[in-house]
């Protein structure tokens, strides 16, 4: 018996058990007679029997998975003869490994039959053993399930009991995803303080060279890589403030357009096309900026004889400020739709017009709100991948000219882990340093962004 | 009381449309200058409608339409040479939620005068500053935290700001829509007093949902009924003998 | 007393008490009149009294006006409440003893023969200027309440009783004395003008129990 008929299973139980239970405390509720009833309504009662059938079930299906390769270790070992163990070269853990990998149907020719047989006999006793553990949960959980249907009578409070077990599944919903977060943080640290074993702090934050080239001969030339990190940093910056150049200014006059100006009409037709700028994946604007824009940035800097890359800044920062554009005009535009009407009409009574009412009231009351906006579509361009991947190059020049090529810590985490590589050297290590100092950069952006929303929103409520 | 009142706003025959549904029947009224002359009226009357014909706030709404004239001082606000911003500065308005700006207590004040350009030096301006917070009352209170966001005020001292904000352009008319309906007894009274006071330099026209209001602080009451203009005339006579049934019913409380 | 933030309501009920001042002085007047009256009889003075009496009731027609006024524009409330509805008891018992003044005035008008010998009419003057005086006590309480000036305002209507009842013995006796019957009615005229001062001590002390009800708020 697999995981999916023991789910169809418990279901099928579950529905008895709610009607069954419903049922009983009907019976009982008439049983008591007019004056007396239930302190609960009957649902309450059915599921009180239902966690009884399911919380236990899952718990013990979730132990026997965490046993089951240990029990298989057991079996296999004292399933294959001495011999074999004895003529094994090495651990007697990976021969486990080796007859769990095997093909039963079509094995590797030339394999042990000791080993064969070993890897039948594994697959029948495990289903059987499976079998006998589901069986035996759900037999459990159906009697856990009726004593507690048993249990129903005027003393039994099931609807507290059962409110507390709703929060407590919603706790541990919400601890999940904790959990996966601070998961990801400690994985991070732990590589990138190895990395910071092989190369100071210092020089990691504040060195002007990076090529995270290592030698794998000791006599190579440019055995030392060197890690500094202000280059890609730079680079990103650049790219960024690029980005911003282009999508505040578009971003925020088509929010105040689309919000004051524009009739329910015209709304409606940009304000989709608009989204639909958002929804194009990254990888088209990246080879629109590397194949459209770049070759023409760089066609219109030999007019004016410029000489621009074709792997420029400016390309592949002015579309990714492009794709910024719906993000940041979408949240202003909430922010600047949510002004009350009060505040504007207070402007025109006071004999504003349309342009005095926005620039000195509609704005400045949505200014926590557009910065919290701008801030979030920072975050997001700092971590933006593939577009400067493809169009501003990997080559980390320290620059501010927005003509050359200049690289981004997320292109350089892609590069660094790209290819055949040891996962102990300095090389690879580094894209773990650059991801936490990227994620404590944007943490930081976002935590910031969020404080102002927040104090924004609290203003008209 | 006062013998000769002179006629400051008359309207003839004013009706205003929103979309198809008419909110106001050709209302006929006579506003008196210096004095105050409340709206009353169950919700949906028109009146609010009616009081944001005074200074043209219904051109805000695209599908409002008007029919009919809006005389101030003789002289027609709806007539196409008219610019709205500028009546707008002689008739103030007040809203029932207070609505400060979100800049300090100074800029609120100051942004009238400000976008009229009424001032010519930053003392000019403080002088008009301190001197609309005064007649507003509000000055003592809040005159060491000029700077501080009008929005940090209280809800009385909010709606006395933004009545401040109203005098800065030193208007000719006042009007006020429901401006205590948020706030609480006591913030009411201070109000009150304040619209005895201004009576003195300005025309009021109070819309409000609180008749024991309207005749605590009018001198004039109109009451409106599905759009009509039901009665006019003195408070008094409003209040101790009303003429007319509906009126009557609706201020005993009988229909509403 | 604390102000009220709306200044005009505090000079609403101010107004309130002014008027009722302004009644009071006329009846204070009255009173002088009729007492002047009693000792000798005087055409001049019985003109004047009439036409105080019309000038109270205008002012009663006035202080009602006024006070609805009050009542349906400023909605008061506790004390105030108190104080507007009394206003308007006070003015009605204001223009009763105007009444009763002008029946004094009245009577001694029509009375033609006056007999020799008329024991009570010392008495009948104490009285008229008892009931004067605690008429200006009684105004003072209203204008400054006190416990005091109360109790004061009870004995001197207490003597104002038994100085009634002393002017209706005498009065008996008289009669009994003489035998002529015009002389009789006019006997009979005196009992009356005696009870109309009664009456009036009477009203003098339910304007003291208003204002005691709009101190204390309870109905005795």
């Amino acid at each position: 018996m697999g995981l999916g008929s023991f789910c169809v299973l418990i279901i099928l139980i579950a529905t008895f058990i709610t009607w069954y239970g419903n049922n009983k405390a009907l019976r009982v509720n008439h049983a008591l007679g007019k004056d007396l009833k239930l302190p609960s309504l009957p649902k309450y009662y059915s599921f009180y029997a239902i966690l009884w059938l399911i919380i236990p079930s899952i718990i013990l299906i979730l132990t026997w998975y965490i046993a089951k390769p240990l029990i298989l270790d057991v079996l296999v070992l004292s399933f294959i003869s001495e011999d074999t163990i004895k003529n094994f070269s090495g651990d007697p853990s990976m021969l486990v490994d080796r007859v769990k990998s095997i093909n039963i149907e079509r094995p590797f020719p030339g394999t042990d039959t000791n080993l064969i047989e070993a890897a039948v006999y594994l697959k029948k006793t495990l289903e059987r053993v499976q079998t006998f553990t589901f069986l035996s949960i759900l037999s459990l959980g159906c009697f856990l399930s009726f004593i507690a249907i048993k249990k129903i009578n005027p003393a039994f409070r099931a609807r507290q009991i059962v409110e507390k077990y709703n929060v407590a599944i919603l706790l541990v919903c919400s601890v999940v995803a904790i959990v996966t977060t601070i998961g990801i943080v400690f994985s991070l640290i732990f590589e990138a303080l190895r990395f910071f074993d092989k190369i100071p702090l210092f020089d990691f934050l504040f060195g002007l060279s990076w090529s995270p080239q290592m030698a794998i001969r000791e006599d190579q030339v440019a055995s030392q890589g060197s890690f500094g990190a202000i280059p890609i940093f730079a680079g990103t910056l650049l790219i960024t403030i690029i980005a911003m150049t282009v999508a505040i200014p578009v971003g925020l006059t088509s929010a105040i357009f689309l919000s004051q100006y524009s009739s329910p009409m015209t709304r409606s037709i940009i304000k989709p096309l608009l989204e639909i700028l958002a929804g194009v994946p990254t990888v088209v604007y990246g080879f629109f900026a590397a194949i459209t824009v770049g070759p023409f940035l760089k066609g219109l800097g030999d007019v004016f004889s410029l000489n621009i890359a074709s792997e420029s800044a400016l390309a592949a920062g002015s579309v990714m400020g492009i794709m910024i554009i719906p993000f940041i005009s979408s949240l202003s535009d909430d922010v600047i739709s949510a002004v009350p009407q009060s505040l504007k009409d207070g402007s025109y009574a006071m004999g504003a017009t349309k342009s005095e009412t926005v620039k000195k009231v509609i704005l400045p009351a949505a200014l926590p709100g557009i910065v919290g906006a701008i801030l979030l579509a920072i975050s997001r361009a700092v971590g933006e991948t593939m577009i400067v991947v493809m169009a501003a190059g990997i080559a980390a020049n320290l620059t501010a000219n927005p003509l050359e090529a200049v690289t981004t810590v997320t292109v350089q985490i892609v590069t660094l882990l790209i290819g055949d590589q040891e996962f102990d050297s300095a090389k690879t290590l580094a894209a773990f340093a650059l991801g936490i100092t990227l994620f404590v950069v944007t943490l930081m952006l976002n935590l910031f962004a969020l404080r102002i929303v927040h104090k924004y929103r609290e203003k008209y409520e | 009381m006062v013998s000769k009142k002179k006629i400051k706003v008359l309207t003839k025959r004013v009706s205003v449309f929103y979309g198809d549904k008419q909110a106001i029947k050709d209302v006929n009224l006579e506003i008196y200058e210096n004095q105050v002359t409340s709206l009353i009226g169950p919700s949906g009357c028109g009146k609010s409608t009616f009081l944001r014909c005074i200074n043209r706030m219904n051109d805000t709404i695209d599908i409002c339409r008007i029919t009919g004239k809006v005389l101030i001082d003789n002289d027609d606000i709806y007539k196409a040479t008219l610019d709205p911003v500028l009546l707008r500065a002689r008739v103030g308005m007040v809203f029932q939620k207070p609505n400060p700006f979100p800049k300090s207590i100074f800029d609120n004040v100051a942004y009238g005068p400000q976008i009229h350009g009424l001032t010519n030096s930053k003392e000019e301006l403080e002088d008009l500053v301190v001197n609309s917070l005064q007649k507003a009352g509000l000055f003592n209170e809040v005159k060491d935290r000029m700077n501080e966001s009008g929005t940090s005020l209280s809800g009385g001292q909010q709606q006395r700001l933004c009545i401040a904000r109203a005098i800065a352009v030193s208007p000719e008319i006042i009007l006020m829509d429901e401006p205590c309906s948020a706030l609480d007894p006591i913030a009411t009274a201070v109000i009150e007093e304040l619209i005895d006071e201004l009576m003195q330099n300005y025309t009021i026209v109070i819309v409000t949902h609180s008749m024991q209001q309207a005749a605590r602080v009018s001198q004039q009451t109109a009451y409106f009924h599905m759009g009509n203009l039901i009665e006019f005339g003195e408070t008094s006579k409003i209040f101790q003998n009303p003429k007319n049934k509906q009126t009557q019913d609706y201020i005993t409380g009988r229909i509403g | 007393m604390e102000k009220h933030i709306v200044t005009n309501y505090d000079l609403d009920l101010d107004q309130c008490k002014t008027m009722i001042g302004e009644m009071s002085i006329y009846i204070d007047k009255l009173l002088v009149d009729v007492v002047g009256l009693v000792s000798s009889k005087n055409t001049n003075l019985i003109n004047g009294i009439f036409r105080t009496e019309e000038e109270i009731n205008k002012l009663e027609k006035k202080l009602r006006l006024f006070t609805l006024n009050v009542l349906s524009k400023r909605q008061p409330m506790a004390d105030d409440l108190r104080a507007v509805l009394i206003t308007l008891k006070i003015s009605g018992i204001l223009e009763r003893i105007a009444d009763h003044l002008v029946n004094i005035t009245k009577k001694i008008d029509h009375q033609i023969k006056i007999p020799e010998y008329f024991s009570s009419k010392m008495d009948l003057e104490a009285l008229g200027k008892l009931v004067s005086e605690n008429f200006s006590t009684v105004i003072n309480l209203y204008k400054e309440p006190s416990n005091e000036v109360a109790k004061e305002v009870l004995r001197k209507d207490m003597l104002c009783n038994e100085l009634f009842s002393e002017i209706c013995k005498k009065n008996l006796d008289d009669i009994s004395k003489n035998n002529e019957q015009k002389e009789c009615k006019f006997f009979i005229e005196i009992n009356f003008i005696a009870k109309e001062f009664e009456r009036i001590g009477d009203l003098v002390k339910n304007i003291s129990k208003e204002v005691r009800y709009s101190i204390s708020g309870k109905v005795r």
